[in-house]
């Protein structure tokens, strides 16, 4: 044993941290119960207010602690109506109410009540700086794309902003090149897309798609693509042509076969040819796919009913 | 010398190089007595970094050997003294060479006076020698640059031994070759894949296709190559031909010539690595190569290593049976039971192997990046071979990296060495650097070649693979130079080899603790231990104890059921 540092074992940490909790457990509980105490329709006691925003850093998710906040902010506004430099004063109140949710935030990331509770407030605003929220969104989503709360918290903001359309989808590009693999990064595209232009989106799907066939995201928006009316029937064509290739690649891939069952429905309605071609389709699918046989054989009885009853 | 070292230790480490460092630590590290000494007044001998005014300095450095000494009476009977040293193993200096005027010309700012203001500007930006020099201590030239795989041997060490707390990183930000006359980035990573512009669609499947071949692929895929090349593999793969450059020359860093089997290894060293820490698979480390050496030394003070710089080596004492038995440092006699060295510190009567193959390597400051953009990069180049030339790596760094003053790159070379640095980087130095003349002549600013500021050209021996125990003393063990590895992969495996030779059952580095994970004096009920000696000498009984008071104590505020186990366990 010599030359070795005295370290604590792990079980020591785990006592110490035992501990610990239950100070908290403890703190929590009297905390909680000075607050609901306090709580009265036309006035607060700033202590109580203290204490939430303790409690709210160690635990975003209690939202009854800010829906009691809102109570208190509906309060402040109302009393700064009645004063001269009220606004200024609101606005200081407001912006710590901002520094408490981006306190919390650090602890739990994907709090909806946080987030919410950020845009409450902004909204309340009377010199809400919307621009430098979108700012933080825009830090916040290339140091985590993976958080959803923030992608709908950009759009939110988008419509407070007077950001263009154009300048929107190039950082939604900038986030897809650095990964696709992401339904919410994919999803806001969505939203925002100028649907006019299918064209260059199909391109941009397709290299996804290349890329990694087994990456069903990619997939999900292709097919929100193609529900658009106005993709030019040739280059459903021509997409159509990359995925055989893609297919005789990729064999075993079920998303192609999935996707040429999309298309072909899509661009030739139902004539005898695509119903066949569709039907060999599903079959190919019940093989590749074995844990959804049922919906294949769905989808193909469908097909050939469809055409039976056109006739 | 006005102070005197302990006379006694396990084991003495002479010369701060890579391998050394290493062993040095991981021999203090279970409790060994170390001496850690060095002729040299910097760490890190041929792996070191240095700033602008130092590197020309660094081989004409006065050695601090006591010519005059009469070493002979600090021997008793039928011992024998070796000075240390020898020329066999030490850099060679082709050229330094400075490209731009001592200072700034003064016809040239009667001139201005006509000129535009525009050009004003321009001639207030350009350099000299003068400038640079001021700016010397803002360089950190690596005269053994290394990258890091993320998840190769030599971070993983780092994480595992926790002495990643004492070095910072940057992650490389691109990876370049040069294909059809110009740079291209390498696409690398899956997102790389689909962003990039150069390859198709079908190009795009076909090269994602085969690198999860190479990492997941079963040995059935790879039957029936054991004695083609890899470049035949990627033909057979129907990989068009840019891919194949991307795959071969840079993913692979291999040649026309590599066997398929150890292409593919290459390859899953590259990919394995990426995702890890930025957009590609490699690290650089901030302020120089030269600081990986200084952590591990770190590591070593920390766990009691004894750190002597600038020391008069006088020799090497043996006795009649050739066993090493101290070390004469001015006119302290100090013993070991073991020594480890650097190759370039080994006496020249136990030099019994030549070095046949050599680096060729060469350090650019340049005014531009080779290839701008709009953020700085950190750039990883490999160049193809060519022409009977062997393939070059380039390692270019810019001033986030605390290498070198703003508005300056680095660029370093490497490569197997077939004539001499000058040859062998010719074709590269035409292609990536221009000079100032084409700037003036053509007047586009577009599209510039970076202007070569100051070069320096030299050639280390790559002594890796030589039998370093060939008629060397049982007791010594001596460490190759730097080698041509683009990480310290083989760094480390010498050093683990040395290391396990002299403490055949003990663990290679394990992890040290974290400050807060160590026990300081008046925390905790009983736990004392004491900064300092006693760190080590802590009775294990009395802290045992203590544990399992600690133990019933809080265990029955908890409910009783555990405490009989936990009180039995930790007695």
């Amino acid at each position: 044993m010599h030359g070795r540092v005295k370290v604590r074992t792990s079980e020591e940490q785990q006592l110490l941290k035992q501990k610990e909790q239950q100070k908290k457990l403890i703190a929590y509980r009297l905390g909680m119960k000075q607050i609901l105490q306090s709580r009265k329709p036309d006035s607060y006691d700033p202590e109580c207010l203290g204490i939430c925003a303790q409690l709210l850093i160690i635990n975003p998710d209690i939202y009854t602690l800010w829906n009691y906040r809102k109570e208190v902010v509906l309060l402040e506004i109302k009393t700064s109506n009645k004063d001269e430099d009220g606004e200024e004063k609101l606005c200081t109140f407001l912006e710590n109410e901002l520094k408490l949710t981006e306190q919390c935030l650090l602890a739990n990331p994907k709090s909806y009540s946080s987030w919410h509770h950020r845009y409450w407030v902004l909204v309340h605003h009377p010199k809400a700086n919307w621009k430098k929220e979108f700012d933080l969104c825009t830090k916040y989503l290339s140091m985590d794309d993976r958080n959803f709360h923030c992608w709908d918290y950009r759009r939110l903001i988008l419509n407070k902003v007077g950001i263009s359309l154009e300048d929107e989808i190039k950082f939604s590009t900038d986030r897809i090149n650095i990964n696709f693999s992401n339904y919410s990064s994919w999803h806001y595209r969505s939203t925002i897309l100028n649907q006019e232009n299918l064209h260059d989106e199909l391109k941009l799907v397709q290299n996804a798609l290349f890329t990694d066939p087994a990456d069903s995201s990619a997939w999900f928006y292709l097919r929100w693509v193609l529900s658009h009316s106005n993709v030019l029937k040739e280059d459903k064509e021509e997409l159509l042509g990359s995925l055989e290739q893609l297919l005789e690649l990729e064999p075993n891939c079920k998303w192609i076969v999935i996707a040429k069952c999309w298309l072909m429905k899509n661009i030739y309605e139902n004539t005898d040819n695509s119903i066949q071609n569709q039907v060999n389709c599903y079959t190919r699918l019940k093989e590749l796919d074995k844990m959804r046989e049922g919906y294949y054989l769905d989808c193909q009885k469908t097909v050939v009913d469809d055409s039976e009853t056109k006739e | 010398m006005d102070y005197e070292l302990p006379s006694e230790f396990d084991l003495i480490v002479v010369g701060t190089g890579m391998i050394e460092s290493i062993v040095a630590a991981a021999a203090s590290r279970i409790g060994k007595r170390v001496l850690h000494i060095d002729s040299n007044n910097y760490y890190g001998g041929l792996w070191a970094s240095f700033n602008l005014d130092s590197i020309s300095n660094i081989l004409n450095s006065a050695s601090n050997i006591e010519t005059n000494l009469e070493v002979k009476q600090f021997l008793t009977e039928n011992e024998k003294i070796y000075q240390f040293g020898n020329d066999a193993f030490h850099m060679h200096t082709h050229s330094q060479i400075w490209h731009i005027p001592e200072k700034a010309n003064e016809q040239t700012e009667t001139e201005q006076s006509d000129l535009p203001t525009e050009c004003i500007q321009k001639e207030e930006e350009s350099w000299t020698q003068e400038k640079l020099l001021k700016n010397s201590r803002k360089f950190n030239i690596d005269i053994a640059p290394k990258l890091h795989f993320a998840r190769g041997d030599f971070v993983e060490l780092l994480i595992s031994s926790n002495i990643a707390r004492y070095s910072e990183f940057r992650s490389v930000s691109r990876v370049l070759t040069w294909l059809n006359g110009q740079l291209e980035v390498v696409p690398c990573s899956r997102s790389d894949v689909f962003s990039s512009t150069k390859v198709s669609v079908i190009e795009k499947r076909m090269l994602m296709k085969l690198l999860t071949s190479c990492v997941d692929g079963d040995e059935k895929e790879f039957v029936g190559y054991e004695n083609k090349t890899f470049r035949t593999y990627l033909k057979d793969r129907k990989l068009t031909d840019n891919l194949i450059h991307y795959v071969l020359y840079a993913i692979a860093m291999a040649t026309d010539t590599t066997p398929c089997l150890e292409g593919v290894e290459n390859t899953k060293r590259f990919l394995s690595s990426l995702g890890r820490f930025g957009k590609t698979p490699f690290l650089y480390s901030m302020y120089g190569s030269g600081e990986i050496t200084q952590a591990f030394c770190r590591l070593s003070a920390v766990f009691g290593g004894v750190y002597a710089l600038s020391q008069p080596l006088n020799g090497l004492i043996f006795n009649n049976e050739n066993k090493f038995k101290s070390l004469l440092c001015g006119q302290q006699r100090i013993s070991a039971e073991h020594l480890v060295m650097g190759i370039e510190k080994l006496p020249k009567e136990f030099v019994n192997f030549t070095a046949t193959q050599f680096i060729s390597r060469a350090v650019f400051v340049i005014d531009r990046s080779i290839m701008a953009s709009e953020k700085e990069n950190l750039t990883l180049l490999l160049f193809p071979p060519e022409d009977g030339k062997n393939p070059c790596t380039m390692i270019e760094v810019g001033p986030l990296t605390g290498t070198c003053p703003k508005d300056t790159y680095i660029v370093h070379m490497f490569t197997k060495q077939t004539t001499n640095p000058e040859e062998d980087f010719k074709h590269c130095v035409e292609r990536l650097f221009g000079n100032s003349k084409n700037e003036s002549e053509t007047g586009e600013k577009e599209n510039l070649l970076p202007n070569v500021l100051w070069s320096f050209y030299y050639t280390v021996p790559n002594t890796v693979n030589l039998d370093l125990k060939n008629g060397i003393p049982k007791n010594i063990f001596v460490c190759p130079g730097p080698d041509l590895d683009l990480d310290y992969d083989p760094a480390i495996a010498q050093a683990k080899a040395i290391f396990n030779e002299i403490y055949p059952d003990l663990e290679f580095l394990p992890r040290a603790p974290d400050p807060e994970e160590i026990i300081i004096e008046g925390e905790d009920n009983n736990n004392i231990v004491t900064e300092g000696e006693n760190l080590t000498d802590q009775p294990i009984d009395e802290a045992t104890e203590a544990v399992a008071d600690l133990q019933i104590e809080t265990s029955n505020d908890h409910g009783e059921g555990s405490s009989g186990i936990e009180q039995g366990e930790a007695e």
